[in-house]
């Protein structure tokens, strides 16, 4: 037996070049508007330019510069800090979502009222904490009605607060989407599962640990990516709107650098180095991730954690037992390889909605 | 045709500035009814970046209302040279700080100023007269300011109002310490790294203006942005005194009233080289575009301010000392500014614009090293030697 042709394999796949045509607008727009800006600084990283003269050729030395800059060392640790808070990100929007899918008294109006920050604009969010977090806000005032006056003051002002203050707001912002994702995947979750606990006696922490959290653990891995993606490039206008990188430098990241290097200084070329920086920074990131999903499968794990327990019957979060492969009949076809009783695309499909998510991950 | 016309403040016709803008403008196209001007307000703060971006993509206004400073250095590339008849160039004030800001490359004008801008402390007399100082008799030396800041606490009265979010504001105060510290020439000699941050001249002012604003601001001045803000907070007797520009007498007018406020230039230092001096520099100017299809029309139109029924205007109706020598005072009804313009013409002008010659990535890190200083976060000390890196990384000494 051969091995189709490209031909036929490409007809086995159904239409034949019709699909890659119906492709190509969308690939020519990101060419267009991602593909070319990138090349285009990629060249410019390695110039001194100032946006309107013609770029003067540098080599490695915005590269170099970038090493002993403690500027970009400092937006990095920014950055990376930033990024390192989403797994409490994570935790409390799932906690949320858990109580929310309670079907506590309310929880239709908590669903709509937690999902308002995502459509919100980021400069509208940005004023409305200026004016929460200001010395005279509503924080302080509060803090000040209950008795702890003491800890009013300018959040956005204070080097040891302004960080953690933009990064309470942005995940303010994000929360809503987050619980929205999980509350989808928990109406898919089975009951039966939740049941089986509540029946042996598993109190809601331990529910909440050993089952609700193994059972999301991908959409969990989802988010998580989707929330790196959102630290790492996504910060730069809650930082514009609400504190411009201070005070002194405090709440500076990479993408509100580029900005500031490109922009303030004319340091274009400088500026594109520390956007390939970040670049790079996110395919790494991605990489990690598309790797993660590649390598798991959410069937296994899903399997894996509902494996009644020899002992008692019940969920159990245990690793299982290795697989052996079952002794064929004779006459019976070979067994197809199993498929996952759901593939991620499918469950974000069924989360979200989105059928585009099936493109992104095949 | 169309010409259009960007300014870094509000064109509204409900702000005083912009209403003398809008009303200029349409002014100038009574004059020139074939032109279509259209007034565009950009974010003062942003203004440099919206122009970077403009004129990275050629998409910038024909004329523009431009900044003194680094502003006519860092955008050569998009000015068109003004043709000025000899006329006009003997009208255009002499002062050198005023002038080479808009000449940067020697002989050849890039935009023509319509004003010239000085800070001065505007104070509210009431304020003053309600914590037993005389409202007649502002602060003349640190010591008075000093003075003035304790009686005013001891009075619940917030001293002075301060925008330190960004810290650009220390800008106002290191330029005014140092025209009476410094002499002419020091400016450039920090623009090319031989006069650093921790100079104690520098050093000097630098601590004594933390040790003001953390004594004497109000509550929340961290986050209080360089403009409007402060001069509003004063302007709406919140606090007794405010550093700004001359021309933003109008507001603290509107806001006070006549006669409820006075002005007074900044106190002499006590280790002060030249007391008494201010350091008076380029307010305001308008360039042409090199990317404006009507070069000829869009000149016209960035000259218009510049002549001198619109200049007389501008003193008279909005506190702008004008960019010409030629203009006539008598007009001027605001007893501060009439007090103002008698300290500018006293002499002693300096006006070295110290911080504007520093690089500007050092003035950003001194800026930055303010806030933190503010913050407690680093001494002062500290905060000037990491400037000094700055200063020695850029001018490569």
């Amino acid at each position: 037996m051969t091995a189709p042709s490209r031909h036929g394999r490409l007809r086995a796949h159904g239409g034949g070049l019709t699909p890659y045509l119906f492709m190509l607008p969308a690939v020519l727009m990101v060419a267009a508007v991602l593909g070319y800006p990138a090349v285009a600084g990629l060249a410019r990283s390695f110039t001194q330019w100032n946006g309107f003269e013609p770029p003067i050729p540098a080599g490695l030395a915005n590269y170099s510069r970038l090493l002993s800059d403690p500027v970009f060392w400092k937006a990095l640790r920014n950055t990376a800090l930033i990024a390192a808070t989403t797994p409490v990100w994570i935790l409390a929007d799932l906690v949320l979502a858990v109580l929310l899918h309670q079907k506590i008294a309310g929880w239709k109006f908590f669903r709509s009222v937690y999902f308002l920050p995502v459509v919100m604009s980021v400069v509208v969010i940005g004023i409305l904490f200026n004016l929460v977090l200001s010395v005279e806000g509503p924080l302080n005032m509060a803090l000040k009605l209950i008795g702890l006056g003491s800890l009013a003051h300018e959040w956005l002002g204070d080097p040891r607060t302004a960080l953690p203050a933009v990064i309470g707001v942005m995940w303010w912002s994000q929360f809503g989407k987050g619980v929205m994702i999980f509350l989808a995947g928990l109406s898919t979750m089975p009951e039966d599962l939740f049941d089986a606990a509540k029946v042996d006696g598993a109190s809601m922490p331990q529910i909440f640990r050993h089952v609700t959290m193994p059972l999301m653990r991908r959409i969990m891995e989802f988010y998580a990516a989707l929330l790196l993606l959102v630290t790492f490039k996504g910060s730069y206008p809650y930082v514009y709107v609400m504190t411009q990188g201070g005070p002194g430098g405090k709440t500076l990241v990479l993408d509100y650098m580029i900005h500031e290097q490109a922009f303030r200084f004319n340091k274009l070329g400088y500026g594109s180095a520390i956007g390939l920086v970040l670049l790079l920074a996110l395919m790494a990131v991605t990489l990690f991730q598309w790797r993660l999903l590649q390598t798991r499968d959410w069937g296994a794990t899903h399997e894996r954690n509902c494996r009644p327990s020899a002992a008692n019957g019940t969920a159990a979060a245990a690793p299982p037992p290795l697989a052996v492969a079952p002794a064929r009949r004779p006459g019976l076809p070979a067994p197809q390889p199993r498929r996952p009783q759901r593939s991620l695309p499918d469950l974000l499909h069924a989360l979200v909605g989105v059928q585009a998510v099936r493109g992104v991950y095949p | 045709m169309e010409l259009t016309f960007w300014a870094g403040w509000s064109l509204s016709k409900d702000d005083p500035r912009g209403k003398f803008i809008t009303d200029a403008l349409d002014a100038f196209q009574k004059e020139n009814p074939h032109i279509k001007v259209t007034p565009v307000t950009q974010p003062f703060a942003k203004y440099d970046e919206i122009f970077q971006s403009a004129l990275v993509s050629n998409s910038g206004p024909d004329v523009a209302a431009v900044l003194p400073g680094d502003w006519m250095d860092k955008f050569m590339a998009a000015w068109k040279p003004l043709t000025l008849s000899d006329a006009e160039k003997q009208a255009m004030v002499d002062l050198p700080s005023v002038s080479q800001k808009f000449d940067p490359n020697s002989g050849t004008y890039y935009a023509i100023p319509w004003g010239i801008e000085v800070f001065f402390f505007y104070y509210n007399k009431s304020l003053f007269k309600q914590a037993g100082l005389d409202p007649e008799k502002p602060p003349a030396t640190w010591d008075d300011l000093t003075a003035a800041c304790a009686k005013l606490k001891a009075a619940h009265i917030t001293p002075l109002a301060f925008g330190a979010k960004g810290g650009a504001a220390l800008n106002h105060w290191m330029q005014e310490g140092m025209a009476q510290l410094m002499d002419p020439g020091d400016g450039a000699r920090m623009a090319r790294g031989e006069i650093l941050a921790t100079d104690p001249r520098i050093a000097g002012m630098f601590k004594r203006t933390v040790d003001y604003v953390q004594n004497c601001a109000q509550e929340g001045y961290r986050t209080m942005p360089l403009v409007p803000d402060p001069i509003d907070y004063m302007a709406a007797g919140k606090a007794a005194m405010v550093v700004g520009w001359l021309s933003r007498m109008v507001y603290v007018d509107k806001g006070l009233g006549t006669g409820n406020f006075g002005i007074f230039p900044f106190p002499a230092l006590p280790d002060a080289k030249h007391p008494g001096c201010v350091a008076a520099g380029a307010g305001g100017a308008n360039a042409a575009t090199k990317w404006s299809k009507h070069p000829a029309e869009a000149e016209k139109l960035a000259k218009f301010l510049s002549t001198a029924p619109m200049q007389q205007k501008m003193l008279t109706d909005l506190t702008i000392i004008p960019g010409r020598k030629d203009f006539d005072t008598s007009g001027v009804q605001w007893p501060p500014m009439k007090q103002g313009l008698q300290w500018l013409s006293s002499g002693c002008n300096v006006s070295p614009l110290v911080v504007w010659h520093l690089p500007q990535e050092a003035s950003a890190e001194l800026y930055k090293q303010f806030e933190l200083v503010l913050a407690g976060e680093t001494t002062s000390d500290k905060a000037l030697l990491e400037v000094d890196k700055v200063i020695k990384q850029v001018t490569g000494k």
